[in-house]
């Protein structure tokens, strides 16, 4: 070895030395070491003894080091070891203090890579905060809409500040050629829309420019997903044939596993993806294509360009492409939103996220309490402990171990606890987030995005660390303070220790009370919703849903389906009536009409439904005034029934209504009757809605098959089925379900809502119970001798156990007084969380304030009454 | 005090003679012990410190016929008088260990007178 690289070398092995020895000897011993290096010739034996030689020394410099002057390090893994020492001889209070943190810790944890990977985070594609979607906007919708494909064509070419534009249309096909026919969405995009989106093919290719010419091939590109779970996942796949309505498209390519489709545009679907030609579009069919607005418009601006910019540019290409003179064109059909007004630009980002962020930072701000309840637990807890070690501490502190050094030793017991706990936390976390994905609760954007990652396990060591400084310094401080105390004043420190533990089991008590007071609301809110009149049976009915393609039924062979069904149906043991329906006579409108109440001068689009007569019998549909259908009125002059909700937005405060006319389609229809509100979704305010006896010729639409059974309707389900398919088996639009899971669809969302805050709330309660428990233990403890003489004097026992109860439950009750103040003054956040009561609710807020004062006396009260049990004279032999 | 190693005992016995800098006292326990007891330029100033701190030697001014090392200045270290009794207490035990040791035959037939 030649002496440059040696003198790296030593200067290694010096780094070996603290500072001050290489220092003042590092010369030396470098001169030294080169006189050797000479003497011997160098060579990897010799190094081989230098470096082991110097490595002793090193140790032995540093051991005599910290045997002097404790060095930093040694201390503090001396400290850890301590306290993992002491930590191992309590293992239940270990193990309560480990769990109350990992909950906190997870929950927290949970809930922030949800916000994160939801809200925070762009979304995963290239340039993402420069996407929008433009669109034109219309009176009753101020967002971007879809555009036509003339608009569309027209924004590509003048592109203005966009820098990209792409195009997406949800097609509607029937998929053939793998298993029963069946409906399927493909998506339909325009010429770079991958690349626009960063996405890349897995196996095989994805569209290039000739694809998207009228003249080529049909080619599809399958998502990751679909070609494993239809396709088998091999490379076979490529090159074979997917029937789009029964044309074929090769499969070309497989989309990589890890592209999230823009799911705000085009919901989960995005299995089958086929090129979009737009200038073919409008060749084919050029006043239809200007008419229909389906197309979304995404696109990237350049850097430094605003949304505003976009909009105003939206809208001149709007005027050029459909002029201004004639408004014809711009209306759209879809009923009811109106004339184009203008355009917007919405960022990609908004649309994805909307809502749902304030709703996840509202979970967020509850795991926070959470976490801050599980802090004050620990604390209160570290708190129990160092009072009952006081006398080891106080010993400890005899012997010299300075107050830094007991402060060291109990911070070093949080530290561990929060290492545990973060670590169980993080795991807990994990569960959570995994399970979460799971369920999919409803609502819930980028749920495919979702996973428990660095910045997550960052956040869980952060508040971890957190968790340990609001727990542990308190506690440690308090401590030392005592240990060092003379005994004189012991009795006033101990007052304000008494204080300091009451403040924290009301301050835990005050937080859990104002999450039970949410789930509370929640529950209660879904509990109304749940018992809330429907207005019919929804038990045992089952709806069919079907469309017929018009190609091949003409009103003749609808209407003889229909009947051949129908017959069907009610020929099933457990069918007691079936009855058809243009539409479910609650939930969402599929079809809405241009009505005209009598006494308003202007028609409305209103939620219309035909019906068969038989519909109120099927439903259990309540008329309210008046009658329901006849047979007869299908035929004889119009007839219309109106629900309540209509009567109170049209007709408010008239008593009779019966005899008056609506104006459907511009035809007078008498009104019949009034029947109840009907609602899937319990509770969701039911729209007015009018009906009007089913007529001839239906069926053009699609179809609802009523099923009233005398059982379970899920039994009834294969055997319509088999029906439909025998009847036609190229039917693809066939959806089976019963009403029960429309509602339990409807409530999936509010339902999880209150089952995440009841199971935080629940978490809170058992904290502060814990809390609760430990604090009046600790004091009747401290108090056995006091109370064993009080007893001995004649003291009645119910008057010891009354008097150890009040010192826990007055700052019980405090916090709950405090909970429940904050609670009143911030329930404006849970508003629109509420459908059936309002966020002050007074019977939630006095069943909570009971429930907590109950379960912190229950926790008090066994502690209380061991401490009257105290046998007098073991006490008073301390004395002797 | 606790035993004296053999490698702190020949350091000692190298400055019995009078100051000396560190590199000289390796090159005297080497030479002395025909390179038996070796010390590593790690253990000597380790030593050295350790010697130090106990008071068993000291830094001195280098004497003034000490010709210039053209190296790094060095220190001269001479025993202090504790670090003298130290060794002197030291060779003491050894030479009655030795003397029992003799009078047993430990080393074999002693010549006569």
């Amino acid at each position: 070895m030649n002496p440059p690289h040696s003198s790296r070398l030593l200067r290694w092995l010096l780094r070996l030395y603290p500072r001050a020895h290489r220092e003042r000897y590092g010369d030396e011993i470098r001169a030294c070491l080169r006189s050797d290096w000479k003497r011997a010739g160098g060579g990897m034996g010799f190094w081989a003894g230098a470096l082991w030689d110097h490595v002793r020394a090193a140790a032995a410099v540093r051991r005599r080091n910290h045997r002097g002057s404790e060095g930093a390090m040694r201390t503090l893994l001396d400290d850890l070891r301590h306290a993992a020492r002491s930590l191992r001889r309590a293992p239940t209070f270990t193990a309560f203090a480990t769990l109350t943190l990992a909950l906190g810790i997870g929950a927290t944890t949970a809930a922030f890579s949800v916000v994160d990977g939801v809200t925070l985070r762009p979304l995963p594609y290239p340039e993402a905060e420069r996407m929008y979607v433009v669109g034109p906007t219309r009176p009753l919708d101020k967002r971007a809409g879809a555009v036509s494909t003339p608009l569309m064509l027209g924004l590509q070419r003048s592109p203005g500040p966009a820098e990209e534009i792409v195009g997406l249309h949800r097609g509607y096909s029937v998929l053939s050629g793998l298993g029963d026919p069946q409906r399927a969405y493909p998506m339909e995009v325009t010429e770079g829309f991958f690349s626009f989106f960063g996405a890349t093919a897995a196996r095989g290719r994805l569209f290039g420019r000739e694809d998207h010419l009228a003249t080529a091939e049909r080619v599809v590109v399958v998502s990751h997903a679909f070609w494993r779970s239809r396709l088998g996942g091999d490379e076979s796949a490529l090159g074979r044939t997917l029937d789009l309505d029964d044309v074929p498209h090769e499969i070309v390519g497989v989309l990589e596993a890890d592209f999230v489709p823009p799911e705000a545009l085009m919901g989960l679907d995005g299995d089958l993806w086929v090129p979009l030609d737009l200038a073919g579009r409008v060749a084919a069919d050029s006043t239809n294509e200007a008419m229909v607005y389906t197309t979304w418009a995404i696109v990237r601006l350049r850097p430094g360009a605003s949304a505003a910019e976009l909009e105003a540019h939206a809208s001149r290409v709007i005027r050029n492409v459909y002029g201004t003179s004639s408004t014809r064109p711009l209306r759209s059909l879809d009923e009811g939103s109106g004339d184009i007004v203008g355009a917007s630009a919405q960022s990609l980002y908004q649309i994805t996220v909307g809502e749902v962020g304030s709703v996840l930072w509202r979970v967020f701000a509850a795991v926070s309490l959470l976490l801050a309840i599980a802090c004050v637990n620990a604390a209160s807890l570290l708190l129990t402990r160092a009072a009952e070690r006081a006398q080891e501490l106080t010993v400890r502190a005899a012997l010299g171990a300075g107050r830094r050094r007991l402060v060291r030793h109990l911070l070093a017991e949080a530290v561990l606890l929060g290492a545990a706990g973060s670590t169980l936390g993080t795991l807990l976390a994990w569960l959570s987030v995994t399970t979460l994905r799971k369920i999919e609760p409803g609502g819930l954007p980028r749920l495919g995005e979702l996973e428990l990652d660095g910045r997550a396990l960052a956040f869980s060591v952060a508040m971890g660390f957190a968790a340990v400084l609001l727990s542990g310094l308190v506690p440690a401080l308090r401590a030392a303070a005592r240990s060092l105390r003379s005994a004189g004043r012991q009795s006033t420190a101990d007052r304000g220790e008494g204080r300091l533990r009451a403040t924290l089991v009301g301050a835990e008590t005050g937080l859990a009370v104002l999450l039970v007071l949410a789930a509370g609301l929640l529950a209660h809110d879904l509990a109304r919703r749940v018992l809330d009149d429907p207005g019919y049976r929804p038990e045992g009915l089952l709806s069919a849903s079907i469309t017929l393609p018009y190609d091949r039924y003409e009103d003749e062979a609808a209407d003889a389906f229909w009947r051949e069904l129908v017959d069907g149906i009610r020929a099933l043991p457990i069918v007691t009536s079936v009855s058809l329906a243009s539409q479910l006579p609650m939930g969402r409108d599929r079809m809405r009409a241009s009505i005209r109440p009598e006494g308003h001068a202007e028609s409305e689009m209103i939620s219309m439904v035909e019906m068969e007569s038989s519909l109120g019998e099927t439903l259990g549909l309540r008329v309210v005034e008046g009658r329901g259908f006849r047979d007869e009125d299908r035929d004889g002059a119009p007839v219309a029934l109106v629900n309540e909700a209509f009567v109170e937005t049209y007709w408010p405060g008239e008593a009779w209504v019966a005899g008056r006319t609506v104006q459907i389609f511009r035809r007078d229809h008498r009104v019949v009757g009034v029947v109840a509100d009907t609602r899937v979704e319990p509770g969701v305010g039911p729209r007015p809605r009018v009906m009007r006896p089913l007529g001839s010729g239906i069926g053009m639409d699609g179809v609802e098959v009523l099923v009233r059974t005398t059982g379970d309707p899920m039994e009834a389900i294969p055997e319509v089925r088999a029906l439909v398919r025998r009847l036609d088996p190229a039917l693809v639009d066939v959806d089976l379900r019963t009403i029960a899971s429309l509602n339990a669809a409807a409530l999936a969302r509010p339902r999880f809502y209150a089952i995440l805050f009841s199971s935080f709330a629940g978490v809170a309660l058992l904290l502060a119970v814990v809390g609760a428990y430990g604090t009046t233990a600790h004091a009747a403890r401290a108090r056995t001798r006091e109370i064993g003489i009080r007893i001995a004097l004649g003291a009645p026992r119910s008057r010891v156990v009354v008097e150890v109860l009040a010192r826990t439950l007055l700052p019980v009750a405090a916090g709950v007084a405090v909970g429940v103040a904050g609670a009143l003054a911030g329930s404006k956040v849970l508003t629109d969380a509420l459908l059936m009561i309002e966020p002050r609710d007074a019977p939630t807020y006095g069943a909570v304030a009971a429930l907590v004062l109950m379960a912190g006396g229950l926790a008090a009260l066994v502690p209380a009454a061991r401490a009257s049990r105290v046998d007098p004279a073991s006490t008073l032999r301390f004395d002797a | 005090m606790t035993a004296i190693t053999d490698r702190t005992l020949q350091m000692l016995l190298s400055l019995v003679d009078g100051p000396l800098h560190g590199y000289a006292i390796k090159q005297d326990v080497e030479a002395r012990t025909g390179g038996v007891v070796r010390l590593g330029s790690g253990t000597l100033y380790e030593g050295i410190v350790r010697l130090v701190d106990g008071r068993l030697i000291q830094e001195v001014d280098a004497p003034p016929d000490e010709p210039a090392s053209g190296g790094p200045p060095r220190r001269f270290y001479e025993l202090t008088s504790e670090g003298r009794r130290a060794l002197a207490d030291e060779v003491r035990r050894m030479d009655e260990v030795v003397r029992f040791a003799k009078s047993r035959r430990v080393l074999g037939e002693e010549p006569a007178g």
